[in-house]
């Protein structure tokens, strides 16, 4: 690694510490600002209503309700960076075991989302690319306009109606089937039948918002002087935006990465919730839905924390591949 | 260059500005907002049934002469229920992208024209905001708070302001160093003439493509919600409570509770979303902000 890389890695890495702050700092306020009881918060409204008053009065205090914000604050502040992130009360677990747990599925669903809308909207840019300005062109464009403009849950209503009720290819619901197969080979096939339908759900609207970007990127890069130069040279049109323009147009690829992160946590919360996927989307679903509310702090933080290092990472590689960016 | 190469651009050119296609998608956009406003403001004229009124003797019909759209599971006119859906989603849709864009031209300016120390504090203030995954903090401001359509559209508003906020902050940046500012200064006019007279006019055009925009989103984001039992109290027509309601319907082979209320979603996003970008075509003056918005 270069010296000016690593240099930019440290500069880019000293943003994190007080953005670190401020997001715990939020997260507190809104707790703390918010009209919701915070015995309530902790115990669950099932077990307070059964509570006898004066144990209530004894859970206040110790829970230090009694002191003042920047208190509260600093004691709660010194339980999360201990790795204890409180009670969730609708699994009887501590939260961090909880998110951890349900993390894996969520990345698998994730990932196989994005990378299956980033290579279909790079084919599809291409095949319109090559295509510019024809009837094929235009009409992937509508089709990237209308995919762009349907929520994420009609997506998978529709799917779920197709292909699992109409033609039952694929299951509608769970990472596993009922009867999960032992063997390696049947257990492995039985996954990736169950991932198939949500990952694809989920690319659906992310590969719209791609393949317009990638397209817009494309069209630009055909505008530059190099391109310029290699027709004056005499190349094809194939060629130029094979060997020329497609290599700067993939920049977006990795800048999307940071930026898509927040969109496919997001996104994974609709599919997962309708697919039963148990992923931190589904938890998320589940603590707004029942008030698991140490459960949804949990899990701003955790989410937070995946964007920022999402971010990192985005910035990092485009250093890598755009020398500009490092002296900038 | 080319003959080929040349007839190829203008195509291209034709695709993207009027032309064949260009105008029809703008007209098309605009013929249908403009009538989903009036279906929404003459809702009431417009349908004798009740949105909310239940006859528990007529459920699940399928549509007729009498009811367009069908009924629903308690016996309501899904006609009515999705032409009352126009204005909630409207509403929600307008205010909070209203209130976002507000939010985040403010502290744009703000950040963007005073610089150093405000600058500084503004944009951490986005920076940290941005850090969660806006559906995880709508979801905690929605548990959070008592339901009701203004709270919804209030968690939706404050959630989305930091994009623009970015964008009116480095285009103000740029125009504060216009030499037209200078001589302004120069002149002895305050910060406050400065900003409104000089700078604002120069970043309207942000400020227009954004609400066109992040309605259109505001409105996927609120259908959303409710699909998921989160959003608009349930006793509200809304769109995505209707597809709430209609998930189990599908499975008995009715399609009319899903089919109405989620083809209205898509047309009204569609016609927004299609407005916005045509807007921003013929707005924008640079590249990069066309890229950003």
């Amino acid at each position: 690694m270069d010296r000016s890389l690593a240099s930019f890695v440290v500069r880019r890495g000293l943003q994190i510490p007080p953005l670190l702050f401020g997001i715990s700092v939020l997260t507190f306020l809104i707790f703390y600002l918010s009209p919701v009881d915070p015995v309530v918060a902790y115990l669950g409204l099932t077990t307070v209503q059964k509570m006898p008053p004066e144990d209530l009065a004894k859970v206040e205090q110790q829970l230090g309700l009694d002191q003042p914000v920047h208190v509260r604050y600093l004691a709660w502040l010194e339980k999360i960076l201990q790795g204890d992130w409180g009670f969730s009360y609708i699994n009887k677990r501590p939260v961090m075991n909880v998110i951890l747990e349900r993390f894996p599925a969520t990345l698998l669903l994730t990932l196989t989302g994005y990378g299956l809308s980033a290579i279909l909207a790079l084919l599809l840019g291409l095949a319109s690319a090559l295509r510019a300005g024809s009837r094929f062109d235009a009409s992937l464009n509508g089709l990237s306009y209308l995919l762009y403009s349907m929520p994420t849950f009609l997506v998978a209503l529709l799917a779920m109606q197709v292909f699992s009720v109409w033609l039952g290819c694929f299951p509608s619901a769970r990472m596993v089937s009922v009867n999960e197969p032992v063997a390696f080979m049947p257990y492995v096939l039985d996954r990736m039948r169950h991932l198939i339908l949500p990952a694809c759900v989920l690319a659906v609207g992310h590969m719209a918002a791609f393949y317009a970007y990638f397209r817009s990127s494309l069209q630009e890069s055909m505008n530059e002087d190099y391109v310029l130069t290699a027709r004056a040279k005499g190349l094809t049109e194939r060629d130029i935006i094979l060997r020329h323009a497609l290599r700067n147009s993939l920049l977006p690829f990795i800048t999307q990465v940071g930026l898509i992160i927040p969109f496919l946590i997001g996104g994974s919360v609709v599919v997962e919730s309708i697919f039963a996927w148990p992923g931190i989307g589904k938890l998320a679903y589940d603590a707004a839905l029942r008030a698991d509310y140490m459960l949804l702090m949990g899990l701003t933080l955790f989410t937070s924390l995946l964007v920022i290092l999402g971010n990192l990472l985005a910035d990092v590689a485009y250093a890598l591949v755009d020398p500009r960016v490092k002296y900038g | 260059m080319n003959l080929q190469n040349a007839e190829m651009k203008a195509r291209i050119m034709r695709l993207q500005h009027g032309g064949l296609l260009g105008i029809k998608q703008v007209t098309l956009g605009m013929i249908c907002i403009a009538l989903l406003v009036l279906l929404a403001l003459l809702a009431p004229y417009l349908i004798s049934y009740d949105p909310v009124q239940v006859s528990l003797d007529q459920p699940m019909q399928a549509p007729s002469f009498d009811h367009p759209f069908g009924t629903d599971h308690l016996g309501r006119d899904m006609f009515a229920r999705v032409l009352y859906g126009t204005r909630v989603s409207l509403l929600v849709g307008l205010c909070a992208a209203a209130l976002a864009v507000c939010l985040g031209v403010l502290i744009g300016l703000l950040a963007g024209y005073f610089g150093g120390l405000v600058d500084s504090i503004l944009m951490r203030l986005v920076d940290t905001i941005y850090s969660p995954p806006e559906t995880i903090l709508l979801m905690v401001l929605v548990t959070m708070f008592t339901r009701s359509v203004w709270t919804i559209i209030l968690a939706i508003g404050l959630t989305h302001w930091m994009g623009t906020a970015r964008l009116v902050r480095s285009e103000a940046l740029s125009i504060r160093q216009r030499p037209f500012v200078e001589s302004a200064t120069a002149l002895g006019a305050g910060d406050c003439y400065i900003l409104c007279r000089h700078i604002m006019p120069n970043l309207l055009y942000i400020a227009i493509v954004s609400v066109t925009l992040m309605t259109a989103h505001a409105i996927l984001t609120e259908s959303f919600l409710s699909f998921l039992g989160l959003g608009i109290p349930p006793h509200l027509p809304s769109w995505g409570n209707m597809l709430n309601e209609a998930q189990r319907d599908i499975m008995l082979g009715i399609w009319w509770t899903t089919l109405f209320p989620g083809i209205m979603i898509i047309i009204t996003v569609l016609s927004i979303n299609l407005l916005g970008e045509d807007l921003k075509k013929k707005l924008t003056p640079s590249r990069e902000m066309k890229m950003g918005l």
